[in-house]
Parts: structure tokens; C-alpha cells; sequence
């Protein structure tokens, strides 16, 4: 796992130097590194540089989130947007931003966020408890299409008239023409978000040898349920909030962390958010790269990862499953 | 001798009048056709405009639109209004075309006019069609004489300036913001339309940023990047708000907004700022 880790972060340092070059504007590296040229220092300070840290954020709460879900749920399909919160923080930031409540404090779309992916999680939890799997993927199906439901409907009754054209914002994610305003309003929630996500590892491992006997190696169900739900909500809201929906690299990172570091939930965390990380900054340097008239919404380029993977999922399921 | 040239005169009104009587209830579907109507016809032969042009940026120009009826684009609308002519802008409503051409009523579609010289048809055009043709004139010749005007005082000095706040969308050199930002002497960063992020936008080096006033104020995610820190800081002094209800429907106040814009540029264009 730590070499493993030790790989991950390289290339993330590799993505994150490349990031910095990767733009509409072809700028030399030597201008990058020198800063003679300050309109290229600018670019790089004032646009690249906060763009990629926030994709490296958002990125590893995906990541680790997903990781904890499906070791919470032991199921292969959770991730945040199939549980619903990643619409369910969209709703709240669309609220947020359209009725004027960021106008008041710039911090209200992240709160509005954390609200919005914690009623989202509880209403899941609540309703798929107790059911299995199948019944919380399903409570997550359809807390998902009540609160793109709403996102939509906020958006219909919004005073701009550019709301109905923003839908894809929030239902795509785009990290375009982000400012360090949003890196500073989002870290403090991804760190206690994380810093919770991770206190879940040891209760996880216990909790894969079945929900009785994890119980009686003393592990509280509760204490780690909350602890899951409230780090999500934490994490993946408020970078939902800035971002919109971003789906598929919660699904992703911890399937393609797990090969490598076997099947130990706690063993894969820190990988899958590592993984996270990196899948959403090269998403994005690929999302910066194509240019197609109006830009190419970071969300479709996860989703077209991430799709062909669900189906890889989806057979290799029958094949295993008795 | 007075009596018989006022019966003469009489006469010639009522041969005029049957002639081509001028419609007395006039109902336009579209903001641009609402605001050319109002230019021309006095409000008591407009049965209604369109519900858009109450809209805070139209009214600042237009304050009588507030008084006028309003309608919301629809058929039903129409048969309930009973118009004598319908204005409407070139496709904007093809089914309704089949409907007036069935009951009779008479529909003019005006073309969107995005040039000075598209302006001055347009406006001739509705001002046949309401009977208003010597106002049409008058406000051609104003217009023009505006236009003369701003071409004789300009100066040499190239002013780069990008329409901004359409999220990313920058209008290129067919539109008319293009026509009015060249008549008032400044220079478009754009050649055709095109989407800009904040990156590229700088990287053009525009002098000036120009917002149109409407929706400016509501709360949207254009609204972000439209105030991202980097341009707060690079055109704090180069940010100049125009009349978007000039500049969104060819007008002959087209002129007046160039106009405008002209000694906006050059107040901005005084202080310091733009890309270093």
C-alpha cells in the first residue's frame, strides 16, 4: 500500500506540474517558471493554480468518500452521486446561489451544500436501512431524481434568466474560471471531512466480516455511520457546491485501488483518494485541452470514463455472483 | 375660401384614409418589435407589447411600457386582443403565422436588424406598416445625423474592448454590439462570436470590459465569472456598463447608445488598468 501511496502521489505531482500547462492560452513553461512574463504569471497564480487544486480537493473527497461508502454499505455500486449526495449539495448551493442567500455570506453555498448532501445521505440511509444493498441503492436512485427534481425546479422558479441554462452546471460540474475565493470557502470542510472519513478505516475492516460480528469485535454501527454520512456530506458538499455534480470518480477510485492493495476497506482509503485526486485533475486538464467552441464540461469527461466502467461493474458482478 | 380649403383638406384625410387606414390596434409579440412600435406609434393604437419589456433594463428606456397592455406570446392571446396588425420578429413564431394568415389578421415580420444599415430598413419597414412614415424618417435622420457626428470626432487611439458577462460568450463582428462598439470608436477583441474562459480573455488583452445592464445584478453562477478576483483586480476602473436594451434590438436609438458608449470609453480609458 505505501508504495503503492508513493506512486499515486508522484504522478499526481506530474498531473499537477502538467496541469499548470494545460489551458486555452498555450503559455512556454519558461514564462511558467521564470515569471518574467506577467501575463503568464497571472494565468498560472490567479487561474491554473487554483483550478487544479481545487480538482485534487474535490477529487480525493470523491475518491475517499466512495471508498468509505462501499465498505459502509459493502456494496461495489456506492459512490456519493448514487447515493444522492452529490445532487442533494447541488440543490443546496443552486439555492443558495439563485435566491440570493451568497450575496449575504459567501460561505452560505457551501453550508446550503453540507445541508443539502446530509439530508440527501440521511433521507438514503433512512430509507434503504435494514433492506440490504439493493434497497439502500435504490433509496439512493431515488433521493438522486427527487433532488435533481428540485435543482431543476429551483432553477425554473430562479430571478436569472440564465438559470435554466446553468442546469448543466450543476448537473455536469465544471471547475472552469475557479478562483482561490472557492479553494479557501471549501478546504476547511474537505479537511474535517476527510479527517472524519479516514477515523472510519479500523470499524470499516471489522465491519466486512459481517454487521453481527463486527458488533461483537466492538465496533458502534452508529458512531460509524455518522461518522461516514457526516464526512461525505462534509467533503463531497461543499466541493459539490462549488463544482456541481461530479459523478463516476467516487465509483471509480476505490475499484481501481483495490487490484493493488487487496480487499481491506481501510487499505484502500487513502489510495482511493489519491486515485480520486488524480483521475479528476487529468479529467480536467483533458477537459481544458478540448476545444469545441463552448468548453467541454468537466462532468462529461468523468462520465465517459466512468461509464464503460459501470458496465465492466455490471458483468463482472454476473460472472461472480452465484 | 378658408371653409373650401378645410373641405378640401378633409377630403384629401378621408381619401387617405381609405386609401390605407392606419392600424389602430397593434399588438407586438417580441421586445425588439415592442420597442420600435413604441418609437412610432403613439400608445393609443398599440393594443399590446410583449410581457418581456416590462423587464427593469427595457423599462429605464421605455417607461410607458409599463402602462401598455402586455401579452405572453400566444394564440389565445391573439384572439382575445383582436389586433388589426401583429409585429413580430422573422421566425419567431411559425405556427402562429398559419393562424393569422387563417383568421385574416395581418402579421409583420420584422428581420432582427444587427447593423446601422439593417436599422434604417427596419425602421422604415414598421413605419409603413403602423402608417408612421414621416416619424420613421425623422428618427432615420436623427440617427444618421448621430452617426456623422461620432465619425467626425473620433479619435486615432485603439481602444480593445470585449463584451463580457455572457458567460463566456463574446459577440464577434456580425452582431450589434459590434456596429455600435465601432461607431462609437472602439475595437472589438472578438472577429466572430466566440466562448472565452477568464484565461483566454486576458490573454486577448482587451482595454475595457463591457456588461450590458440587464441581469447584472441577479444572483447567477455568470455572475462568478463575471467577478472573478483576477479581472476585479486587472479592470477595476475598466469596467463600463451599457444600455443592453440599445444594444440587444437594432434601434435608431442605436446612435444614442454609441453615443454613450463613445464617452464611457474614454472616461475608463483615463484611468489606469487592463492587462500589464
Amino acid at each position: 500500500m505505501r508504495s503503492l501511496s508513493a506512486g499515486l502521489g508522484l504522478l499526481l505531482v506530474v498531473a499537477f506540474i502538467l496541469s499548470l500547462l494545460a489551458g486555452r492560452v498555450w503559455l512556454a513553461p519558461p514564462d511558467i517558471v521564470f515569471g518574467h512574463n506577467v501575463l503568464a504569471s497571472l494565468i498560472v497564480t490567479d487561474l491554473r493554480l487554483p483550478r487544479s487544486i481545487l480538482a485534487l480537493l474535490v477529487g480525493a473527497s470523491l475518491g475517499l468518500s466512495g471508498a468509505v461508502l462501499q465498505g459502509l454499505t459493502r456494496n461495489p455500486l456506492a459512490e456519493p452521486a448514487l447515493l444522492g449526495v452529490s445532487t442533494g449539495a447541488a440543490l443546496g448551493a443552486v439555492l443558495a446561489i439563485y435566491f440570493g442567500v451568497t450575496m449575504i455570506s459567501g460561505a452560505a453555498g457551501p453550508l446550503l451544500g453540507l445541508v443539502g448532501a446530509l439530508a440527501a445521505c440521511a433521507l438514503t440511509f433512512s430509507l434503504g436501512q435494514g433492506g440490504g444493498t439493493i434497497t439502500l441503492v435504490l433509496a439512493g436512485a431515488a433521493v438522486s431524481s427527487l433532488t435533481a427534481a428540485g435543482i431543476a425546479l429551483a432553477l425554473n422558479f430562479a430571478p436569472s434568466p440564465y438559470a435554466a441554462y446553468e442546469i448543466m452546471n450543476w448537473l455536469l460540474g465544471s471547475l472552469a474560471d475557479k478562483s482561490w475565493n472557492q479553494v479557501w470557502l471549501i478546504l476547511p470542510f474537505v479537511l474535517v471531512g476527510g479527517a472524519f472519513l479516514f477515523t472510519t478505516g479500523p470499524a470499516l475492516d471489522a465491519l466486512s466480516l459481517g454487521e453481527t460480528q463486527a458488533e461483537s469485535l466492538g465496533i458502534d454501527l452508529s458512531r460509524l455511520r455518522i461518522a461516514a454520512i457526516a464526512g461525505t456530506a462534509l467533503a463531497v458538499g461543499a466541493a459539490t457546491s462549488v463544482t456541481g455534480a461530479i459523478g463516476f470518480i467516487g465509483l471509480v477510485a476505490p475499484h481501481l485501488a483495490r487490484p493493488f492493495v487487496g480487499h481491506q476497506p481501510s487499505r484502500i482509503l487513502l489510495p482511493a483518494a489519491l486515485l480520486g485526486a488524480l483521475l479528476l485533475l487529468v479529467a480536467d486538464i483533458a477537459a481544458r485541452l478540448v476545444h469545441l467552441g463552448p468548453e467541454l464540461k468537466l462532468g462529461v469527461f468523468t462520465s465517459l470514463i466512468g461509464t464503460p466502467f459501470f458496465f465492466w461493474l455490471v458483468v463482472r458482478l454476473k460472472r461472480t455472483s452465484p | 375660401m378658408t371653409r373650401g380649403i378645410g373641405a378640401a383638406l378633409l377630403l384629401l384625410l378621408l381619401m387617405g384614409q381609405a386609401i390605407a387606414a392606419p392600424p389602430k390596434r397593434i399588438m407586438s409579440l417580441t421586445v425588439c418589435t415592442d420597442e420600435l412600435l413604441m418609437d412610432l406609434a403613439p400608445p393609443s393604437r398599440i393594443a399590446s407589447i410583449s410581457y418581456l419589456s416590462r423587464e427593469k433594463a427595457a423599462l429605464k428606456l421605455w417607461p410607458e411600457a409599463a402602462r401598455l397592455p402586455v401579452n405572453h406570446n400566444s394564440a389565445e392571446e391573439i384572439v382575445e386582443q383582436k389586433p388589426d396588425l401583429v409585429l413580430t420578429l422573422v421566425y419567431a413564431s411559425t405556427e402562429l403565422r398559419t393562424l393569422l394568415e387563417k383568421s385574416g389578421i395581418r402579421i409583420l415580420e420584422v428581420p432582427q436588424a444587427v447593423n446601422f444599415a439593417q436599422i434604417r430598413s427596419v425602421t422604415r419597414m414598421v413605419g409603413n406598416a403602423v402608417g408612421e412614415q414621416e416619424r420613421a424618417e425623422l428618427l432615420i435622420a436623427r440617427m444618421d445625423s448621430t452617426l456623422r457626428d461620432l465619425a467626425a470626432t473620433g479619435s486615432k487611439q485603439v481602444i480593445r474592448v470585449a463584451s463580457w458577462g455572457g458567460g463566456g460568450f463574446v459577440p464577434g463582428s456580425d452582431t450589434l454590439f459590434d456596429a455600435v462598439l465601432t461607431a462609437a470608436g472602439g475595437r472589438n477583441i472578438a472577429a466572430h462570436d466566440s466562448y472565452y474562459d477568464v484565461e483566454s480573455l486576458i490573454a486577448a488583452r482587451p482595454d475595457i470590459l463591457a456588461f450590458a445592464d440587464d441581469y447584472i445584478d441577479e444572483p447567477s453562477l455568470r455572475r462568478d465569472q463575471n467577478d472573478h478576483p483576477l479581472l476585479l483586480r486587472l479592470f477595476a476602473n475598466r469596467r463600463i456598463v451599457y444600455p443592453a436594451a440599445y444594444a440587444g434590438c437594432g434601434l435608431p436609438q442605436s446612435a444614442d447608445a454609441a453615443r454613450a458608449l463613445r464617452s464611457e470609453l474614454l472616461q475608463a480609458m483615463a484611468k489606469p488598468g487592463g492587462v500589464p
